[in-house]
């Protein structure tokens, strides 16, 4: 009975201890590309993990209950904002019983505040247009110079909720802006001869992205954002490819190829699938590595074309 | 100074005392539009053609009207109205209508005001959420009707810290103890207490696993001192792969009932029944369904009803479907049974900023 008591004595002692190493912030990300940012700078001092997947449409995740769990354990938030999350996000901050990462609390970060946002409407809104977001496209992230932005801030953060690492955050983030840097310079190697090639996108995902290429999106497969491509649109497509000869089809992972192979069969273009978030393909491990991927598709496509 | 000067004096002096006056209200009127809680509308219309005698309703219905109001109260809680108003006029009611306090100590979560039972899956949903156009016999039979256990209450649920990354979630509830064709409460004592439990865990990336039992106990309708004990098992199988989610999924769900209905005499009835239904994404926007009904009479366990349905689901944005539903259901009724063959096709349509939903 001794033994049983000292066990039990012990084992109490040994659940209610403080820690031995430090306790790692725990951040949550809604996309991949931010929770790739956040280990980047945060490295061993933070766990950092998203909701949805780099393979997964961002407009559309289910508010599963796991999620509660990481959401409920979670020091940090961060969020794409611009109404991006707005289908599964409040639901899921509502049953997560925790106020650190509620938007008034400290450990929440928008990280679109400070980005480069384009579309934002000009005229009133409407759901005539589609599923348009009233506040601007939300695929900002998709500009490397956006993701700077994006990085400083979770810096900021980081060093706010953890001063301790502070140093260590800012000689990380340093290292990353210094490899975006030397990346930005190959990826204009690459792409900055294909300067003003017309394309055009399944869905509203790549303003940002062809803005910071030069790229210039002429049509959109989707007839309206969210709206799957109709027969009569595919032909107003199809004409306008041919009128323009647009070489490029540029479309997200996660849809189905059946349209855009077709209305490549019609015009000669190339389908070129292109993730738009870190985790959409193997080889996009990380932010950087993301944009070595999509910038080597076009590049590899453009080159059949000649 | 001539009577025209003072006339155009008084206009300069005027003319900028009102544009003032005109900015002022529209900043206020602004300011005040920022807090006015998101509205919205959801439209369910509903058409059945077909012969049914036990469950005649009417060829063509605006069947109901949903009106949300949503919106942060301050900075521990939100709250949730809406607003339901039936076929008929007149027929307007407060369907959900609560506060929910978001930062209460101890993993805890708390609603209090009008609530949906946390009975069941079927019962937590608003119409319009539903994957078919009816309710299934087992809810009409034994809950009550279409709406179910929905009254005054007050809602706790708390997280149980669980291992390997199980969600389970405990909740107890306290209502008046009234809801439509199946509780009555004659005094402050006749409260109607309810418990949940909910338990999922991922299997995969893609599937899930729901699984939840109910119990409650009220006062029934056959006068004071009569109760109902009602006890739930549901269970729901959902499969969507992340990648080619836009485009197939598949959901299969179960709910099985049992009720036990003191009745004069204090004999007690117990009443059986449950429902099986699946749901296969066919493409983007198209959905196929399948249901089995079965449901003993909660007032007379030797009538049991059963039925099928088949049901369509079209949704040519994110804000509107079309769904039809073919029913085949067999009634039993204490002259003999009774077959309707029914098709329903329903409308459905939200305008405004409708709140996501809970999974």
């Amino acid at each position: 009975m001794k033994t049983f008591w000292k066990i039990l004595s012990l084992s109490l002692a040994l659940a209610f201890a403080p820690p031995l190493a430090a306790k790692k912030l725990r951040v949550v990300t809604t996309l991949s590309d931010f929770a790739s940012l956040a280990q980047t700078i945060g490295g061993d001092r933070v766990d950092a993990d998203s909701i949805a997947k780099g393979y997964q449409d961002p407009h559309f995740v289910e508010p599963k209950p796991s999620f509660v769990l990481k959401l409920h354990d979670a020091d940090v938030l961060i969020v794409a904002g611009l109404e991006l999350e707005i289908g599964y996000l409040p639901p899921l901050l509502d049953q997560a019983r925790n106020e650190r990462i509620r938007p008034t609390g400290a450990g929440y970060l928008d990280a679109s505040t400070g980005c480069e946002i384009l579309e934002k409407p000009t005229t009133a809104v409407t759901r005539a247009m589609g599923d348009v977001h009233p506040y601007g496209n939300p695929h900002y992230w998709l500009d490397p110079q956006n993701g700077r932005v994006v990085a400083r801030a979770i810096a900021a953060k980081l060093s706010a909720l953890d001063p301790a690492g502070a140093d260590l955050f800012q000689k990380n983030l340093a290292g990353f802006e210094a490899r975006l840097a030397e990346a930005e310079k190959r990826w204009q190697q690459k792409l900055g001869g294909y300067a003003g090639t017309k394309v055009v996108t399944y869905h509203a995902s790549w303003p940002n992205f062809a803005k910071y290429f030069k790229l210039d999106v002429v049509g959109y497969l989707e007839p309206k954002p969210g709206i799957p491509p109709t027969p009569q649109h595919k032909l107003e497509i199809i004409n306008l490819m041919r009128a323009q000869k647009v070489p490029l089809i540029l479309m997200e992972v996660y849809f189905d190829r059946k349209d855009p192979d077709f209305v490549a069969s019609k015009t000669g273009a190339e389908v070129v699938m292109m993730p738009p978030s870190v985790g959409g393909e193997p080889a996009a491990k990380d932010y950087i590595s993301l944009f070595d991927f999509d910038v080597d598709r076009i590049v590899a496509a453009l080159g059949k074309k000649k | 100074m001539t009577l025209r000067r003072l006339a155009r004096g008084a206009a300069s002096l005027l003319v900028p005392i009102l544009l003032a006056a005109g900015t002022a209200s529209a900043q206020t009127a602004q300011t005040g539009n920022v807090f006015n809680p998101n509205i919205s509308v959801i439209g369910n219309a509903l058409g059945i053609a077909g012969h049914n005698t036990v469950d005649n309703q009417p060829s063509l219905q605006l069947r109901e009207s949903e009106i949300g109001l949503q919106a942060i109260v301050d900075p521990f809680a939100r709250a949730d109205f809406f607003v339901t108003f039936g076929s008929q006029k007149g027929d307007v009611g407060i369907e959900e209508g609560y506060i929910t306090f978001l930062t209460v100590p101890g993993d805890l979560l708390l609603k209090v005001g009008r609530l949906k039972g946390a009975f069941g899956k079927v019962n937590t949903e608003h119409l319009h959420v539903r994957l078919f156009a009816d309710t299934p016999l087992v809810m009409t039979n034994l809950l009550g009707g279409d709406d179910g256990i929905e009254d005054a209450g007050i809602s706790v649920s708390r997280l149980i810290p669980m291992p390997s990354e199980i969600f389970l979630e405990a909740t107890a509830q306290l209502f008046q103890g009234t809801s439509a064709n199946l509780f009555e409460a004659h005094t402050r004592n006749d409260v109607e207490p309810l418990f949940h439990l909910k338990a999922y865990r991922d299997l995969s990336e893609a599937a899930n696993l729901e699984i939840g039992g109910s119990w409650t106990r009220a006062n029934n309708l056959e006068g004071p001192g009569f109760h109902t004990a009602l006890t739930g098992i549901d269970a729901t199988f959902r499969w969507k792969p992340l990648r080619q989610g836009l485009y197939h999924s598949v959901l299969v769900r179960g709910e099985w009932m049992h009720s036990e209905r003191e009745t004069a005499g204090w004999t007690a009835v117990r009443a059986e029944g449950w429902y099986l239904h699946g749901q296969y994404q066919l493409g983007r926007r198209w959905y196929a369904g399948f249901r089995h009904d079965e449901s003993d009479h909660a007032g007379d366990a030797s009538l049991r009803d059963r039925g099928n349905s088949l049901v369509l689901t079209f949704w040519p944005s994110e804000f509107s479907q079309v769904r039809a539903q073919a029913r085949r259901n067999r009634y039993a009724q204490p002259e003999g049974p009774v077959t309707a063959t029914e098709l329903l096709l329903q409308l459905q349509f939200s305008i405004g900023a409708h709140g996501a939903h809970p999974f």
